[in-house]
């Protein structure tokens, strides 16, 4: 805890609902939120004026989690938002929070 | 960039499905950064987004750090975003390691071809990297 007073930065990592924490730190905290709404695609949307149907809606995006990690202290702290590589995260991103604040 | 774990998704088999859409990483930033809106402990305007295997739907500054023989994400193609990109772009960065692979951050990368792309850790580059990604964000962030 005491190296963290130190961070500069927060971290936001996108992680698995059921999955493993990938803060270096135990006060780490999870959090949800929703991926913005995905609007209807062009082509449906021509379909839909061709077709004298009402145009279609956006569809509400999926609930996402994430898992924050932050300086001690109440900020407000800048904010670093994390993506896992395709296949998931490995070792290097889930270090990411305790190697690049120190 | 591809945001499939945080919906379960880990097999590239299940890419095609509903949430594998394509901008869905660009989407999910988004909902983060209207969520970062709404807590004390974060400054929304001060925003960076960090990620692997391609980050090309953002903003400037970016920062582009790969493997020049990089078998999976192109290194071809990024030189070609860089000559292709619109004015205003001007601090978009690549930096290309010279020999290094895919994963070359990764000290648990295999040094071996896993699934057609052969991952190998290369420390010189990753700690070159992780300077300069610390560089990035106190300049930037």
């Amino acid at each position: 805890m005491l190296r963290k007073a130190m961070w500069r930065w927060m971290f936001v990592a996108m992680m698995m609902a059921a999955g493993s924490s990938v803060s270096a730190t135990a006060d780490a905290e999870i959090i949800q939120f929703k991926s913005a709404d995905v609007p209807p695609s062009p082509f449906k949307a021509r379909m839909a004026a061709r077709q004298g149907k009402p145009a279609p809606l956006s569809v509400a995006g999926d609930v996402i989690s994430a898992d924050v990690a932050k300086p001690v202290g109440a900020g407000p702290f800048p904010a670093v938002i994390l993506f896992p590589a395709a296949g998931g995260w490995n070792d290097t991103p889930a270090h990411w929070p305790a190697l690049l604040n120190t | 960039m591809l945001s499939m774990e945080p919906r379960g998704i880990r097999s590239p088999k299940r890419w095609h499905t509903r949430q594998a859409r394509p901008n869905v990483s660009v989407r999910d930033a988004v909902g983060a950064i209207r969520m970062l809106r709404t807590v004390s402990y974060a400054d929304a305007s001060r925003v960076a987004i960090m990620g692997c295997d391609g980050a090309a739907d953002y903003v400037s500054p970016s920062m582009i750090l790969m493997g020049a023989k990089d078998e999976e994400a192109s290194p071809a193609l990024c030189v070609g975003l860089i000559e292709g990109a619109p004015v205003g772009s001007e601090l978009l960065e690549l930096i290309l390691y010279r020999g290094a692979h895919h994963r070359f951050d990764d000290p648990n990368a295999p040094d071996a071809v896993v699934g057609g792309i052969y991952r190998a850790f290369n420390p010189k580059a990753a700690a070159n990297a992780e300077t300069r990604i610390r560089a990035f964000f106190m300049k930037n962030l």
